[in-house]
């Protein structure tokens, strides 16, 4: 079986929408977990953990559009896709995730097959 | 149309939503009773639950009405291949001009072209045995 699938540009788009959305909420997600809750336990201080928490909170709502579009076009297995979704629930995940799918998207798409007539456009027959 | 509503997959994902939903409303019922306790953030959040719900029913939605041979790694490897599934039914090709489609296109032309030059193989042979007779 070839793997390859060459990528149309809206795959290229809805990759980079999941790059975008994979990095913020993973970035506010280490925030809210490694600053925000050690402020509210030990100094009491609420406003990172009231800010960056809604911040998360509908942040991730668009990652699992973004996720859930992302995974259909490249054809993740169901429990990945489940597994990917969760991740902007986990501090790093989404940054797992994110490297895990970019590699598979550049895998589908394959390199540019310089040897073959055919990419650069030449007409069958 | 049982196969749609009665899958594996279609049970799973009804599980899924019969525990997702009431668990978003008991999270938005616990956020509203925040907010009514006076802490203006209840109301953000009350807001967001629904909104999973939502989503959860969208996502469950996608998932019973999809066409399994078109997801996954099946669907990958009809994508690729532009196979047909085991109805019998031709997948359709995620990108018409795609690559791999072309190449197999042209594997098909080649093909043509080798039963036309088979063709006109056996012709000569024939026009060969009736010069040999004569």
């Amino acid at each position: 079986m070839n793997r390859f699938l060459p990528a149309k540009p809206a795959d290229q788009k809805a990759l980079l929408r999941y790059r975008v959305l994979a990095y913020t909420t993973a970035v506010l997600l280490i925030v809210l977990v490694f600053a925000g809750v050690p402020l509210q336990v030990w100094d009491h201080n609420l406003w990172v953990v009231r800010i960056v928490g809604t911040m998360h909170g509908y942040l991730y709502l668009v990652y699992l559009l973004v996720a859930f579009d992302l995974t259909r076009r490249l054809r993740v297995p169901l429990p990945w896709m489940v597994l990917v979704l969760l991740a902007g629930t986990v501090p790093f995940c989404a940054i797992v995730a994110e490297r895990l799918l970019t590699r598979r998207f550049a895998h589908m798409a394959g390199p540019p097959d310089a040897a073959s007539p055919l990419a650069a456009g030449a007409p069958l027959q | 149309m049982r196969s749609r509503w009665f899958s594996r997959r279609a049970v799973l994902a009804h599980l899924a939503l019969a525990v997702w939903v009431p668990g978003c409303a008991v999270a938005a019922w616990w956020q509203v009773g925040i907010a009514l306790g006076g802490d203006g953030l209840g109301w953000v959040y009350s807001v967001m639950w629904p909104c999973f719900a939502v989503f959860g029913t969208v996502f469950w939605w996608f998932l019973v009405h999809d066409d399994p041979n078109t997801l996954g790694a099946r669907g990958l490897r009809s994508a690729v291949t532009g196979a047909a599934d085991v109805t019998g039914r031709s997948v359709a090709l995620d990108d018409a001009s795609s690559l791999e489609h072309r190449r197999l296109a042209q594997a098909e032309a080649e093909d043509a072209e080798l039963a036309d030059y088979n063709a006109y193989l056996s012709s000569l042979a024939a026009q060969q045995k009736t010069w040999r007779r004569r």
